[in-house]
Formats: C-alpha cells, sequence, structure tokens
C-alpha cells in the first residue's frame, strides 16, 4: 500500500571527488559546511523537503558523521512528524568490506539501503545534492513530472558562464522536446550550457533497478552514469530551474555563494517566512554590540559581541570580535574569536579559531584565505 | 536526569494592568523581553537549570498565548521522561463552581491535586514577572540545612524604597522573626522577591485551612506566610544578591532592556552555564544594510537594519527604514519602522507599523513612549 502521508521519500546525497572544498571538507563532510552564518549547508535541502510535504528523508554521508549527527539529531527542528515521518543520516558503509571515500560512488550508498528505499512505501524518490544550494517547491516539481509522463526528470540551469564557472559539473544535452540526450562533463568548452542540478525525480522502482543495473556495469558508476547510460532506452527529460542556486565545489564558490546572499535581492529566497530554513537553535543571546563596535552590509548571527568594526562579512553564532578589529568580505565560523586591531580580509575563518594577536591576513575574491579549525594564530 | 523533588508553581495569572496596552490581549508572564524571550522564559529557564522536572504554570488572565507557549515544555528541555511543564488554569471541580483563581495561595489549593499527583517533599512557588537568574537547587539546600519548613527568597533594596515591598527582619542565622508588607517604617532592607519553598504536607495543611478562613484573601504575602510566622514555624530567609528586576512597568521594562546593553552588567543572557531558554523562530542572522548603522545595540536574528539604531533592543522580524533613526528604543517582534522615521526612547509593541517619516517619543526625554498603534507620518 503507498503511504497516505507524503509525498514522496527524499534523500540528500554527497558528490564525487570533483566538488573539493580545501580546508573545510578535511575536517567535515559538505553537508555540515556552515552557510550564512548559522546554518549547515544540510538545512537547506531538506527545509525544501519538509516544506514541501516529504517527511521521509535519508541523508547520505561520505565522510566524518559526527558533526551531522549533532546538528540533525531526531531532526525534530526540520517540522518533520515525530509519528510517520522519519529523518536517517546514513553514513557510507560497506557490507564487509573498508571504506575508502575516494573510490567509492553514491551508487554504493543506495545498494546497501536499497531494502530500506524498497520498503519506503511511496511510489516516488526525490533525490537532491548537497553541494547544490536552492530553494524549491519539490511538491509542484513532482506534479510536473508526473503529468510529463517521464521516467526521470532532471533539474537544471541554463547558464552562460560555463567557460569560468561548474568546470567539470555535470551538464544536460537536451534535445528540442526537453528529453535528456545525455549527462557530459562540463570541460569549459562552451560559455552556454544547460547545467545539471543534480536534482533527480523519479519512481522508486526505476531507482532500484538503475542501482542493480550500475553495480552490474561497474563498481566505479555513480547514478549519473548509469543514467548517462539509459538516456536513449529512459524517456529522461529536463525540469528547468529559472531561480537562484549555488553551486559549491571549491573554497572559492563556497565563498561566493555566501557573500552573494548578501544583497538583498538573493536573501529573499532564505527569508521567506512562508518557507522557512530550519536549524539547530544554539539558544544563544541576540547579538550585542559593545562601544566601538559596528556592522555594515553584513549578517551577524546571535550569541556574537561586537567591539569591532564589520563590513559585508557573515559572522557566525557566539564569534567575539575585538575592539579596533576590521573585518572585510570575510567568512568568520562559529566560535571564533579575532583579538583587538586585528585586520582581516576576504578571510575565511572555521569554528573554534582565535586570532588573539594584532595580525593582518588578507585574501582576495578569487583565493580566500582559509583559516583552519581550531587554530591559535 | 535525577530529580530533587520539588515541584515549582508558577504564579503566572496576573495582567500586569502597568503595562498598559501590552497586556491587552496577553498576560504579562508572555511579553516579550530582550529581542528574543518572554518574561516567563526566565523562572522556567531558572527550573531547567535547576534540575526541576515538574513546573505547574498557573494561568487566568488572557491566557490563549501563555498556554500555547508555556505547554510546549520541550524548549526548556523539560520533556524527559517524568518531566514537563503544566499549564494550570482554574477548572470546574466535583462539587464546585467554575470559579476563578482568588489569590495567590487560592490558585496553590485549586491545584492540590496535581501536586499530590507528582507527590513531591518541596514545593517552589515562583512568580511570572520577574527577570533574573537564580539557582533554587541552592535554594532548596538552605532550605534543608536550615531544617526550614518554608524559605524565601530576599534581596536587600535601596533603604528609600523599602516601603514598596514585603520586607522581612531575620536574626543572624538568617531565621525571619517578623514580615512587614509594605512598611512605612522599614525595620529591614531585605525585600521578599515573592519566591517560596515550602514542605508540602505543611503547605497543603495550611491552604486547606486558608480555604475555609472566614476573611483570608487566600495570599501567600497576607495570610500564608504570616500564619507560618504566627504558629512558630521556622522560617529562613535566602539572600540573593544577582541581577533581579520586577517589570511591571512601562519604564522598569524598558530600563531592564537597557540594562542588557551593558555586557558588564549582571544579566548576561548568554552565560554558556546558565541560559536562558525560549523559542527558536526560524530566520537568517540580522542584517545590517550598506546604508544601516548600529552602535551599542542588542539585535536578534531576523531583524533588517537599513537605517541607524543606537543603544536599543531589536527583536526578531523587525525591518528598520532607510534613514530612520533609533534610539534608545525597545523594538518588540515584527515592528516595522518606515524610511526616514524616528523613534526615541520608545517601547514599541509587536507588530506595529511607524509609517516612513513619523516620529515617536523624544530624545532625552524621562518618559518612555509606549507605541501601541499604528503611527503615521505627522501624527
Amino acid at each position: 500500500m503507498a503511504k497516505a502521508q507524503g509525498k514522496a521519500l527524499g534523500i540528500v546525497t554527497y558528490n564525487d571527488s570533483r566538488v573539493f572544498v580545501e580546508g573545510l571538507q578535511t575536517q567535515r563532510p559538505i553537508a555540515s559546511f556552515n552557510f550564512l552564518g548559522r546554518y549547515r549547508l544540510i538545512d537547506v535541502p531538506v527545509s525544501n523537503m519538509t516544506n514541501s510535504g516529504i517527511d521521509d528523508i535519508q541523508v547520505y554521508v561520505n565522510g566524518n558523521p559526527r558533526s551531522l549527527f549533532d546538528h540533525v539529531g531526531d531532526g525534530r527542528m526540520y517540522n518533520i512528524n515525530s509519528k510517520h515521518g522519519s529523518l536517517s543520516i546514513v553514513p557510507l558503509y560497506k557490507t564487509g568490506g573498508l571504506v575508502n571515500g575516494m573510490y567509492t560512488s553514491d551508487i554504493d550508498s543506495y545498494f546497501e539501503n536499497i531494502d530500506k528505499i524498497e520498503e519506503s512505501g511511496y511510489e516516488y524518490v526525490i533525490i537532491a545534492p548537497i553541494n547544490t544550494i536552492y530553494t524549491a517547491n519539490y511538491s509542484e516539481l513532482l506534479d510536473k513530472h508526473v503529468a510529463s509522463g517521464a521516467d526521470i526528470s532532471i533539474l537544471y540551469a541554463k547558464v552562460n558562464n560555463a567557460k569560468e564557472k561548474y568546470l567539470s559539473a555535470d551538464t544536460l544535452t537536451l534535445n528540442k522536446q526537453g528529453g535528456v540526450s545525455s549527462i557530459d562533463m562540463n570541460l569549459g568548452k562552451l560559455k552556454t550550457r544547460d547545467l545539471s542540478l543534480q536534482t533527480y525525480i523519479m519512481k522508486v522502482e526505476t531507482l532500484v533497478s538503475l542501482i542493480h543495473d550500475a553495480r552490474a556495469t561497474s563498481t566505479m558508476y555513480w547514478l549519473k552514469d548509469i543514467l548517462n547510460d539509459k538516456a536513449e532506452e529512459l524517456d529522461i527529460r529536463g525540469i528547468k530551474f529559472t531561480g537562484k542556486f549555488y553551486y559549491i565545489d571549491s573554497l572559492k564558490s563556497y565563498y561566493e555563494a555566501n557573500l552573494s546572499i548578501l544583497d538583498v535581492a538573493n536573501m529573499k529566497d532564505f527569508s521567506d517566512a512562508s518557507w522557512p530554513i530550519y536549524t539547530l537553535s544554539s539558544d544563544s543571546a541576540p547579538a550585542i554590540y559593545l562601544p566601538g563596535g559596528s556592522a555594515t552590509g553584513s549578517f551577524v548571527s546571535n550569541g556574537s559581541q561586537i567591539a569591532g568594526e564589520v563590513l559585508n562579512s557573515i559572522i557566525g553564532r557566539g564569534v567575539k570580535i575585538g575592539k579596533g578589529a576590521q573585518v572585510t568580505n570575510c567568512i568568520i565560523m562559529p566560535d571564533v574569536e579575532i583579538g583587538p586591531n586585528a585586520i582581516l580580509t576576504g578571510v575565511v575563518v572555521d569554528k573554534h579559531t582565535k586570532i588573539l594577536h594584532k595580525k593582518e591576513l588578507a585574501g582576495d575574491i578569487d583565493q580566500p584565505l582559509y583559516i583552519g579549525r581550531r587554530e591559535k594564530i | 536526569m535525577e530529580q530533587n523533588n520539588m515541584v515549582a508553581m508558577i504564579l503566572a495569572g496576573g495582567r500586569g494592568s502597568r503595562l498598559y496596552q501590552l497586556t491587552d490581549k496577553n498576560a504579562k508572564p508572555a511579553v516579550y523581553f530582550g529581542g528574543k524571550y518572554r518574561i516567563i522564559d526566565f523562572p522556567l529557564s531558572n527550573c531547567a537549570n535547576s534540575n526541576i522536572n515538574v513546573v505547574g504554570v498557573l494561568t487566568q488572565y488572557e491566557p490563549v498565548t501563555l498556554n500555547a507557549y508555556a505547554g510546549q515544555g520541550q524548549r526548556w528541555g523539560l520533556d524527559t521522561a517524568g518531566s514537563g511543564v503544566y499549564v494550570l488554569p482554574p477548572s470546574e471541580k466535583d462539587g464546585t463552581q467554575f470559579g476563578v483563581y482568588k489569590g495567590t495561595a487560592d490558585a496553590i489549593t485549586q491545584n492540590i491535586d496535581f501536586i499530590d499527583n507528582v507527590s513531591p517533599d518541596y514545593v517552589l512557588i515562583l512568580s511570572g514577572d520577574h527577570i533574573y537568574k537564580m539557582d533554587y537547587a541552592d535554594m532548596l539546600a538552605t532550605h534543608k540545612a536550615n531544617k526550614a519548613d518554608c524559605t524565601i527568597a530576599v534581596m536587600p533594596v535601596p533603604w528609600e524604597e523599602a516601603p514598596r515591598f514585603g520586607i522581612m527582619s531575620c536574626d543572624d542565622t538568617g531565621r525571619i522573626v517578623e514580615f512587614e508588607e509594605k512598611p512605612k517604617e522599614p525595620k529591614s532592607n531585605l525585600a521578599s522577591m515573592g519566591i517560596y519553598i515550602f514542605n508540602w504536607k505543611q503547605l497543603r495543611k495550611a491552604l486547606i485551612d486558608d480555604k475555609t478562613a472566614e476573611g483570608s484573601s487566600h495570599d501567600f504575602g497576607k495570610n500564608i506566610i504570616p500564619g507560618f510566622l504566627n504558629g512558630g514555624k521556622r522560617l529562613y530567609s535566602y539572600k540573593f544578591e544577582g541581577y533581579w528586576k520586577d517589570v511591571g512597568t512601562i519604564t522598569s521594562l524598558w530600563e531592564a532592556n537597557m540594562d542588557l546593553l551593558n555586557k558588564n552588567s549582571e544579566l548576561d543572557l548568554d552565560d554558556p552555564n546558565w541560559k536562558v531558554y525560549t523559542e527558536d523562530i526560524p530566520a537568517l542572522p540580522h542584517y545590517v544594510s550598506a546604508t544601516g548603522s548600529v552602535e551599542k545595540c542588542y539585535i536578534n536574528q531576523g531583524a533588517i537594519i537599513n537605517g541607524k539604531a543606537v543603544e536599543s533592543v531589536i527583536s526578531n522580524g523587525v525591518t528598520i527604514g532607510e534613514g530612520a533613526d533609533v534610539y534608545q528604543a525597545v523594538l518588540l517582534p515584527g515592528v516595522q519602522v518606515g524610511d526616514g522615521a524616528k523613534v526615541y526612547n520608545a517601547i514599541v509593541a509587536e507588530g506595529i507599523k511607524i509609517e516612513a517619516g513619523a516620529v515617536v517619543g523624544e530624545k532625552n526625554s524621562k518618559e518612555i513612549e509606549l507605541v501601541y498603534k499604528n503611527v503615521k507620518k505627522g501624527e
């Protein structure tokens, strides 16, 4: 019997090694990356799903899942029904074998969970990536998919800067009817491409059969590889996404994504009261501006104490910025302490770091400087 | 977590009429404070941090918001097995008409069954009107060490203000020898904070006697405490010296908010060892735009500042327009200050719109303006 509650099974999954965010990713999986001062990236796809009426969600993780378990807990803050819903963090695990993150594909996670997927009782599944951040109503996309009669729908966006950006990302080759004839890697040869947002909608039975087919073909296969193989055989169509999205595949794109949301026009996607982005509350007090403290063009999270100048930056929870310090174009993650008179420009400072003595640290727009977690400078 | 066998009962039924329109449709304990909290978060968080697991909240006046709010025990971590926040409005009982709580003591009397069900050794009586952080577990330890029948939290107040309070005279051991309600010539400056620990069996008996006592106001300060004293019971004081403020007036509510702007004040709401818990509203961190500026402010997530804010407490959902000037103001959730508007020395109630160019309050005025209606330019 199909489940009466909920529209589809939701899966959030990880990326292959083409996506690597220097510094941050050695500490934690992308899902746990801090986002806009008080969120983690996982909050966005999961909130999209729960806001869309998806109540059963599996989050696949390749990497140390500790921070995610801490953050997500029982998922209550995402507004998931405590009786008929569930949110599971599923760390990569291979029966009887070693796990080597580098050489593992998402098919390994799907395959290890195939019973859970099949037994979920849903007719449809929606798969979202962790590194492509956008807000979208999956319920509407599912309706579109069902109405089209396609076997599989893939969300895509038209981009006209594919020579410089999205290198080695998945792009779709679409025929005139909007059908996907292949999924290719962006080699940066063309300016205009149809970028895959790695969001797939299909029947659960279709996914299950693709997983088996991928396993039978190669242990190196990812879901997109088997989809590419099946492009002729199956009816795969693109659904065009026209909203804003943020593709994170490097420290630079992570930095740009965060800072570009300081633009009021981009902020609206994340401040819509009818589409809340949920996160774990840290029960910290409102931010306090001490004498001499100021901010302009910035997000400042609760629990922060600002005694210096903050300009065009994102300040995480519980950050202390000392007197006379200047923080410009920076992303300061939670619980960082920046001492008096320090001058930081274009820097990403990871959690719990202390920059205590007067110091000038500078990166630039093309190459932001990363300061590691729990460092003392 | 280990229980300390004490049930807390929060008297949250009062209207708080000196808060005027802030409590028109809302009980005083549900009034907002400090950009994100409600007053009742303070006693509830104190309970949670003091290892008290069962809390009764006695509501009466305009209880809809308060009942819905206080019933969500998970906000304060009061939702594990054996713990909970129980909202207790007056109810009809066998053989009685549906009534009201006739006094603070009557509110407890009407809930004797509730307390009997939990069967505690001690009952802590609190009010839902004060901003303070107190370790009730430490107070209970003092109560036990003194082998007291009742312990009353007291704090020293300036002598000239003592006539406004219930004043305790104590001997060297802290034992209370005399209690005077609002004395003209106080013999001590130790004021009752309205926080009592009783041995439940004794309080239960006193309440049942008081129920039928002729001429009783059914009030702790007027009847129960004097009754204990006259009966020769062991009443002890528990001296508190931290931050404590009755936010019963517009001015005192504003002052307590302003106290938050000073990080060195005793009221630090960001102590990791004593968090004040509240509801979390999903929102981005607060945003100060390129045209905005902030100076000595206390700002919750979800606020958007496009104008100038100085020495103000700004709640979630507040928007301050370009060119607006906000000075020594407390803006409650959802307030919109239009472009070029000026707000000085004021508390602006939830959801109020101050339209572009409008002016409310007066800079450096001693009077704190309560803005409870939308304001247009020229008004």
